[in-house]
């Protein structure tokens, strides 16, 4: 669950106040899809309502579904209020843009600008952290925290040392989040933490500040619009460049020093001494929406994945090599390079741990490596193909609690049983041959069948 | 991935049948390695079981399962245990590896990767050094072995160069156990040759101290016929240089060199200029080394004590042969000469330089896809060598194609070409010729015919100047050892599709031909449109109620096959291709089956032609003439007579009803009878487009899904993949398929029931008696028919059931063997 799909399960006025903020307007409006977007842009300059009538012809026929899901979702963000127009016959439905959320992005649009332009002296800038650092740092938080999930290392990623302040309780945060259960010794991966490995860095993130918002909020008695709002501010900066912490209050220090924990920023420290702060690229996911998120994942792809069901992954991160081994039985590794093949076994040991056969070639179409990125479709068909049947043929047995009726009077009742039986719905399985005929029914219907038994005999 | 804090998940609990239908290999490595817990051995499974919805559906060799869990006790971790596979992340990456194209483990696994800019080269390098493995799109893999080193310095590769040039391709640097390994493998190999140079024997090396080493041996200074000049000088010449070698090993050199010089940095990094350097070095080295050749006469007559001393077990200098047919005066030559329109495709042209690499011709193994071009390749080399030939092929059908084929490329005329077959007893006119006969001939031990024998004598008493050997996968090594030792013969040539590399047969064909001199890649062949580009697809058939009841009973085990064949739901997903591909697009289609009666039973309810093994040879050439040129048919019933060698280019899509359990050979040498490229339809110019079909058709929770999956395993290595059908029947919608009532089927059911059990079996009556017995095949039944020697009778394929239901064939059910006669029956009943 996302960003946006967070935001529809709070309280109509704590996204009321949550629009106040123009960070915030600006980060639903790039999490939206691209015909959400395109709506909310149209009415954005209108003061008046518009008719639902009206929006209802933006699209054809042929793509009602899409637009249902894009009004709905729009309303479910309180972006479209209900209102009313003047009509022929009195009044009808009409839609207007949440107020709030219409003056923040009007002001956004036309006066906006990004965070951290402001002067940054020269001393800073040659302290700043070098790109290929900051990605560096980044992912080797990121990857400690996920490496720390699945039970490779013993240590959640650590505090940096130049931020003073009360540490972040990771076990907290992924308990809270489901994906484990216990703490330190005792820790072990949820099902939901299998899926949740598979998902893309953006699902990710947000599943864990999601956790991170509601307990900061307990903690510091904050009121839900500071975190947030810092989150999604520090998602408008640019990678790199630097801000101050002292420029910061006390809550939001805080905040800091447990992104900073989490690879979202930075710190370092000047050479007079001040602290600054860089954000990294995982920053860049907290506003990007899902769309741009996609986009960096396809240069850093990695896995190739052959018609003879082997997987190379250009990789040597353990964490890669990890979550590949949840599907693929590992054949060899070698310094910049995992083989493993794709067999029944290893998937079906990945079925079991609660992954399912999309979410695991979604996974593979969405590292590709760019040589075969390009190709069409990127993982074998074949291999897809096999990746669904091996998950349909774990479900090809359903079980259903039953009841079996024997001994009937006589073979007129039992055929007037199976009838009914049938016209219910509920009908199983029947031996007209054995005795005076045998009938399985769905336990379901047993009420109803042993009336109606009851009232023909 | 250490740590004593890994979490623990459970794995599913397996049925416990499919659990005990696992396979576990035990692995080379020691059993105490793993927790003892864990060791625990379960039955192998029996074709004979009943296995559910192909439970060993394995990506790669179901041999490889090493360990599953088969309780709820057991758990996976996802840091898996470190000896579940092999970890080399130790290994050292080079600074410039991404410009490097391949992986080299210390257990001899290679992997290529086919989009560096160098493939190419390193293709051309790696295919002559190691084995290949699976060859799909993007990373190739492949393995060094013994033998594939043999063969590597057998071309003219000598150790150094391999581990240069490996360690120059390598990512990594070389591990020091494949340094080892190599320089042990190569160490003696290829040091001497045994060339025939102007009829007489020569033992050459371009090592002298190798030379007076083996002198010392009393053996070799017996047979040693000094030189009148010295005492004990060699007589040195001047030797070609190993041109394909060379060029192997020069072309990945300049290819890096160009690399380098035209790359996208530039300035070259230190480590650049030393490559080029160490490459310039390394030409020179290969260009000096190789001029001298020392060497010394033997007696004639003792050849074969001398080729026996230099043996692994004696001195250890195996001795490569060579034929310096240019030299060769006593053979009379053969006025043979390609046609002039004859144009050779870069493989054939490569497998060529392979074999004549330094001017002499070399005894080996080619491998191609089937219709690449094999023939030709033969042809080319008969051309090359011009003397007598002697080729030896499967059957009558072949014997009269490859006849065909040599009018069609050469200029040789009919007197000129003898069959012998147990129709034809020809022998050609004047001192030389080219003699095409079948194995079985050849190699016949029982009386023969006086015109027969008179043949045998003029083959026998000839020194042939190259024996050709088509198939070479489907004789086994007893005949070819006879067929060895009655032919002399200078240069042994093999061509063929698949040399399935885990039979024990390889070894033999190793030393009894020659070594593999080139394997062409069945993809890149596809690309360039010297093949068909083929759709391969496995059609899963529901099995229908009454028939699945009947499949599972015990006492219908024998019956099980056909069962599973005559599956109504099959019957009518074959004629819906049959009609689809007839009437839609217009292809010429063969049907398989290998099983008899279900061949008879569908060719007849479709009316269409079939051929087995009792068809007479007139009525095989007439049906295959009428299907190549008669719109009428355009389908076409086959057993497994023509798995091999029959030579339907028309014929463009492929179904298989029934196959010889899980011969992974029988499906490639299938899918090769639809390989041959086809020329696009109108209108179709995409060059990836599909231009051939192949089906197999499996009837779903039966033992044919596992042995389909096992019998692809070759063609998915060479980088084909099956597409699964699951729903083919529900896409025929409407059409107007037969069997679609219950009574029809229940019709067919009750026929297929009362069929005799030798019926019910695979096609067995086929395999001739005397020749082709191995040791499992004593179990057939077998008809010692002497008639159909010429046949296509030397099939044998390797994987046999091993399973219960292989009871003597011989006795019939009370357990006493069969009379001639009765046997005569029951085939008169057939």
């Amino acid at each position: 669950m996302d960003f946006i799909s967070w935001l529809e399960t709070l309280p109509a006025d704590t996204v009321g106040k949550l629009y106040t903020s123009h960070w915030a307007c600006q980060a639903v409006l790039r999490g939206l899809t691209s015909l959400a977007k395109q709506y909310v842009i149209r009415i954005l300059f209108l003061d008046v309502p518009v008719a639902t009538s009206v929006v209802d012809s933006w699209t054809l026929q042929s793509s009602k579904s899409k637009h249902t899901t894009a009004v709905n979702r729009l309303k479910g963000l309180q972006l479209l209020l209900p209102s009313t127009v003047p009509s022929k016959d009195g009044k009808a439905q009409a839609y207007i843009l949440h107020p709030v959320f219409r003056e923040q992005l009007r002001w956004a649009v036309s006066k906006g600008r990004n965070v951290g332009t402001d002067e940054v002296p020269s001393t800073v800038f040659d302290r700043a952290p070098s790109r290929d650092q900051l990605t560096q740092y980044a992912q080797q938080q990121w990857e400690t925290l996920m490496l720390y999930l699945v039970g490779s290392v013993d240590r959640p990623p650590s505090p940096s040392p130049l931020i003073k302040g009360p540490k972040l309780d990771v076990d907290k945060i992924l308990a809270g989040a489901h994906l484990m259960t216990g703490s330190k010794k005792s820790r072990s991966i949820q099902e939901q933490g299998f899926r949740f490995l598979l998902s893309d860095t953006y699902s990710q993130l947000w599943r864990l500040l999601r956790v991170y918002i509601a307990t900061g909020e307990e903690r510091s008695r904050a009121p839900l619009g500071t975190i947030l709002n810092f989150l999604l501010q520090l998602g408008f900066r640019d990678v790199g460049s630097p801000f101050a912490l002292a420029e910061l209050d006390d809550i939001q220090r805080n905040i800091a020093g447990d992104m900073a924990q989490l690879g979202l920023i930075m710190p370092f420290s000047a050479k007079d001494g001040s602290l600054w702060l860089a954000p990294t690229r995982l920053a860049l996911a907290l506003a990007g929406g899902n769309s741009g998120q996609l986009q960096h994942e396809v240069t850093d792809g990695f896995i190739v994945v052959e018609t003879n069901y082997r997987v190379y992954a250009y990789t040597s991160s353990l964490l890669q090599t990890a979550i590949l081994r949840l599907f693929t039985r590992c054949e060899c590794v070698l310094p910049n390079l995992f083989v493993g093949v794709l067999t029944r076994e290893s998937i079906s040991g990945a079925l079991a741990c609660g992954l399912n056969a999309d979410q695991i070639v979604l996974y593979l179409r969405q590292h590709a490596h760019p040589h075969v990125a390009s190709r069409t479709p990127v993982v074998p068909e074949v291999v897809a193909d096999q990746v669904r049947l091996w998950q349909a043929d774990t479900q090809r047995v359903q079980h259903n609690s039953a009841i079996l009726y024997d001994d009937f009077p006589s073979p007129e009742v039992f055929r007037l049983s199976a009838q009914k039986a049938r016209a219910l719905g509920v009908w199983l399985w029947e031996d007209p041959k054995a005795g005076m005929g045998r009938l399985a029914v769905l336990e379901s219907g047993h009420q109803a069948m042993r009336e109606y038994i009851k009232s023909i005999k | 991935m250490g740590g004593p804090s890994k979490f623990k998940i459970k794995l599913p609990s397996f049925k416990p049948e499919l659990a005990e239908s696992i396979e576990v290999k035990e692995s080379n490595k020691p059993a105490q390695e793993k927790p003892a817990k864990r060791v625990r051995k379960r039955k192998a499974p029996s074709p004979d079981e009943y296995i559910p919805v192909g439970a060993e559906i394995e990506g790669i060799g179901a041999d490889d399962i090493e360990e599953l869990s088969e309780n709820e006790d057991e758990y996976y971790k996802l840091g898996a245990e470190d000896d579940e596979f092999k970890d080399y992340a130790a290994l050292k990456l080079k600074p410039d590896h991404a410009n490097r194209p391949l992986w080299v483990c210390p257990d001899g696994r290679i992997f290529l990767e086919t989009f560096s800019p160098v493939y190419r080269q390193a293709y051309d390098f790696l295919i002559a050094i190691a084995e290949p493995v699976c060859r799909p799109e993007c990373v190739h893999e492949y393995v060094l072995t013994p033998h594939s080193l043999y063969a590597a310095v057998s071309i003219g590769l000598n150790t150094q160069t391999i581990i240069t040039v490996l360690n120059r391709l390598s990512k990594v640097q070389l591990p020091p156990e494949i340094n080892a390994f190599i320089q042990e493998s190569t160490g003696n190999y290829g040091k001497v040759k045994l060339v025939l140079h102007r009829n007489k024997f020569w033992v050459e090396s371009p090592y002298p101290d190798i030379l007076r080493a083996l002198l010392k041996d009393e053996v070799i200074k017996k047979a040693h016929v000094a030189a009148p000049e010295g005492k004990s000088g060699f007589t040195v010449m001047a030797g070609l240089t190993e041109q394909a070698a060379l060029d192997l090993t020069k072309e990945v050199e300049m290819a890096e060199v160009e690399e380098i010089a035209d790359g996208s940095n530039p300035e070259p990094d230190a480590a650049a200029v030393d490559l080029g350097v160490a490459a310039a070095e390394a030409l020179a080295r290969a260009e000096t080394t190789q001029r001298e050749l020392h060497s010394f006469e033997i007696e004639p007559s003792q050849v074969e004590h001398v080729k026996a001393r230099c043996l692994p077990g004696g001195l250890n200098y195996p001795m490569l042969e060579e034929y310096d047919f240019r030299n060769d005066t006593v053979n009379p030559d053969l006025n043979i000469e390609l046609k002039p329109h004859v144009q050779h495709r870069p493989y054939q042209e490569k497998s060529m330089a392979k074999m004549f690499g330094n001017g002499r011709a070399r005894s080996g193994i080619i491998v191609l896809p089937c219709g690449a071009g094999k023939s030709l390749v033969g042809i080319t080399a008969a051309a090359r060598i011009k003397k007598s030939v002697l080729c030896l092929v499967t059957n009558s059908v072949s014997v009269d194609q490859w006849k065909h084929q040599f009018k069609l490329w050469t200029n040789l005329q009919d007197h000129q070409i003898s069959r012998f077959t147990s129709d034809q007893k020809e022998s050609f006119a004047g001192v030389s010729g080219v003699t095409i006969t079948t194995y079985t001939m050849v190699s016949y031990s029982g009386r023969r015919s006086e015109e027969s024998a008179r043949v045998m004598d003029e083959i026998a008493s000839r020194e042939w100047g190259l024996l050709l050997l088509d198939e070479v996968h489907v004789v086994p090594a007893q005949m070819f050892r006879k067929v060895i030792g009655i032919v002399k013969a200078h240069c042994k040539l093999g061509l063929t599709a698949t040399l399935v590399r885990e039979d024990e047969r390889i070894s033999d064909l190793n030393f009894l031909i020659g070594p593999k001199l080139y394997e062409a890649n069945w993809l890149d062949l596809t690309r360039a449109g010297h093949i068909a580009n083929v759709q391969c697809a496995e059609v899963w058939c529901p099995m229908t109620k009454e028939f699945y009841r009947e499949y599972l009973k015990k006492d219908n085990a024998a019956r099980r096959q056909l069962l599973y064949v005559m599956n109504p739901n099959k019957f009518q997903a074959c004629q819906f291709l049959i009609q689809y591909h007839e009437q839609v697009r217009g292809d010429k289609i063969i049907v398989f089956s290998d099983n008899i009666f279900a061949l008879r039973e569908y060719a007849q309810r479709l009316r269409k032609p079939f051929i087995y093994g009792g068809t007479s040879h007139q009525e095989r050439t007439r049906v295959l003439a009428a299907f190549k040129r008669s719109a009428e048919v355009s389908t076409v019933f086959l057993s497994k007579v023509g798995d091999n060698s029959i030579d339907i280019p028309e014929a463009n899509v492929l179904i298989q009803i029934s196959s010889h359990a899980g011969s992974r050979r029988q499906e490639a040498q299938r899918l090769g009878r639809i390989l041959r490229a086809k020329k696009g339809k109108p209108g179709s110019q995409a060059a990836d487009e599909f231009n051939a079909f192949f089906y197999t058709l499996v009837s779903k929770d039966t033992q044919e899904m596992y042995y389909s999956t096992k019998r692809q395993q070759f063609l998915i290595d060479q980088g084909y993949s099956f597409k699964v059908i699951t729903n083919l029947l529900d896409a025929a919608g409407g059409a107007n398929l037969q069997l679609s009532t219950r009574d029809e089927q229940l019709d067919v059911l009750a026929k297929v029931l009362a069929a005799g059990e030798e019926e019910a079996g695979v096609e067995v009556a086929d395999v001739t008696d005397d020749v082709i017995r191995t040791k499992r095949a004593l179990a057939q039944r077998t008809t010692g028919n002497l008639a159909k020697l010429s046949g296509a009778d030397g099939l044998t394929y390797m994987e046999y059931d091993t399973g219960k239901a292989q009871k003597p064939r011989l006795t019939t059910k009370s357990g006493k063997m069969r009379h001639i006669m009765f046997r005569k029956h029951a085939q008169g009943k057939l």
